[in-house]
């Protein structure tokens, strides 16, 4: 009994000095900025981003677009059905005189082996997945929450998967 | 006597406080310009020979009020082109022949052009610049009238500075330096070196409503070298201290200013000490 109560307490322990896991809905893109730290300076990329034609303007106040100087991050609302451009949004960013470092979005479809890699098609565009357990996503339905480099936004060829991270997979079938 | 006594009391303190950052904070946008209108007064009372304070039996004074027009444009983050026209009105009083006689002067000051040029650092929880402004001033404030508006000289500045800011900390750290050229009429003032230190918090933010409320401290040192204007020496040392406070929302920006001089000596005999209001409201987009 005592044994047991000390493992619970390590693993809870655990999770609480675990990285900070970021949680991004459905319809929103979430982007880690470097020097995000006052909205008024960051008035420029905000309305960089607002004017993305994939950006939901009716949400986050009056235009799309959600500063958090707390948490660093900038989040998007996305109109339903729109095709999400990501180099746009990096673009903006650094346009507005920020750095991106990192996306958080939203991915579904059908995952498929395709030599060592596991792709996913979504929106028209080919995601590698990279993390734990994606081998057995192979083949099934997902909708997953993913993390991308900015940098290798910037330096992506069209037409090659993009790499992610795979951080939760919210539902396999 | 009464000459010598009443050249003394021309010698009233210029305002020291030509040099002012326009819009630091913003826009470090891609082609993001703004302008702003800012209100300075000085109010003049007190006179001083070097570092005390003399009679002034005549209770002459000093009044400067100027309306600052500022722009800026930025054609990327590290390059941007600042301008800064003064609309005057200044009056004072002044002893001719042992009467005490009223002056004034309304127009505008002097142009200046400024091109700050900025390194930015941005980390995860901080963002940065270090950044080097050449500026000059062009004359075209009057030089007629017995209360000239300007010198009608060109003078070149320049100035190095620092801001460091975090979600809850700003600061921002400026030195700078005017050669000041020779004027009309033998009007020649020294030139200047100052530092200001601009330190605060944002202890107010809201997300969503992109709104936020800065309080800061403002410390102004200057020294400007012995000069001349029409009716004897100017130039001397300032201390000046006081607070700001910083209002925002979305792309508008308030900001009130008091400082108080807590030194100050004077070449001469001058007319000093002034407290300082400074109001103003800037427009980003």
């Amino acid at each position: 009994m005592r044994n047991g109560f000390w493992l619970l307490f390590l693993a809870t322990a655990g999770l609480a000095f675990a990285g900070e896991e970021i949680s991004v809905k459905p319809g929103q893109i979430s982007v880690q900025v470097n020097g995000i730290v006052c909205s008024f300076c960051a008035h420029g990329a905000e309305k960089n981003l607002s004017r993305l034609p994939f950006v939901d303007p009716s949400r986050f106040g009056k235009d799309g677009v959600l500063v958090d100087i707390n948490s660093h991050r900038v989040t998007l609302a996305i109109k339903a059905g729109e095709r999400v451009d990501l180099g746009q949004i990096t673009k903006a960013i650094r346009k507005g005189g920020y750095d991106p470092v990192s996306l958080s979005l939203h991915l579904s479809g059908k995952v498929e082996k395709q030599g060592e890699r596991y792709l996913l098609r979504w929106q028209n565009q080919l995601f590698a997945l990279a993390g734990k357990d994606v081998a057995s996503l192979n083949h099934k339905e997902v909708s997953l929450q993913v993390e991308i480099d900015a940098k290798q936004i910037a330096s992506h060829v069209s037409g090659n998967p993009l790499p992610v991270t795979v951080v939760k997979v919210e539902s396999a079938t | 006597m009464t000459t010598f006594f009443m050249a003394l009391l021309l010698l009233v303190g210029g305002p020291l406080w030509a040099h002012q950052p326009v819009m630091d904070m913003a826009p470090r946008w891609k082609d993001g310009f703004g302008f702003q209108f800012r209100q300075e007064s000085f109010l003049f009372k007190d006179v001083m020979s070097g570092r005390n304070s003399i009679e002034n039996p005549f209770g002459l004074e000093k009044r400067v009020d100027k309306i600052w027009l500022e722009g800026i444009y930025t054609f990327r983050r590290e390059v941007r082109l600042s301008f800064k026209l003064p609309q005057i009105h200044q009056s004072r009083g002044v002893l001719i022949d042992g009467m005490p006689i009223h002056q004034s002067a309304e127009g505008f000051g002097d142009l200046i052009i400024g091109l700050p040029l900025k390194r930015y650092t941005n980390r995860a929880t901080r963002t940065g610049n270090i950044a080097f402004t050449p500026s000059i001033r062009l004359p075209s404030g009057s030089t007629d009238g017995d209360f000239p508006l300007g010198d009608g000289s060109l003078d070149f500045g320049f100035s190095f500075s620092k801001s460091i800011e975090t979600k809850g900390v700003y600061q921002y750290y400026d030195l700078f330096y005017w050669k000041n050229g020779e004027g009309e009429q033998g009007m020649e003032p020294g030139d200047e070196v100052g530092l200001d230190v601009n330190i605060g918090v944002h202890p107010y933010h809201n997300n969503l409503k992109n709104q936020g409320l800065f309080l800061m401290l403002d410390l102004s040192g200057r020294y400007e070298r012995e000069g001349r204007n029409l009716v004897g020496f100017t130039g001397g040392r300032q201390l000046n201290i006081g607070p700001v406070l910083v209002l925002y929302r979305g792309g508008v920006m308030f900001r009130a200013e008091y400082s108080l001089p807590v030194f100050e000596s004077v070449e001469g005999t001058q007319l000093a000490k002034t407290r300082k209001f400074n109001i103003g409201i800037g427009f980003v987009f």
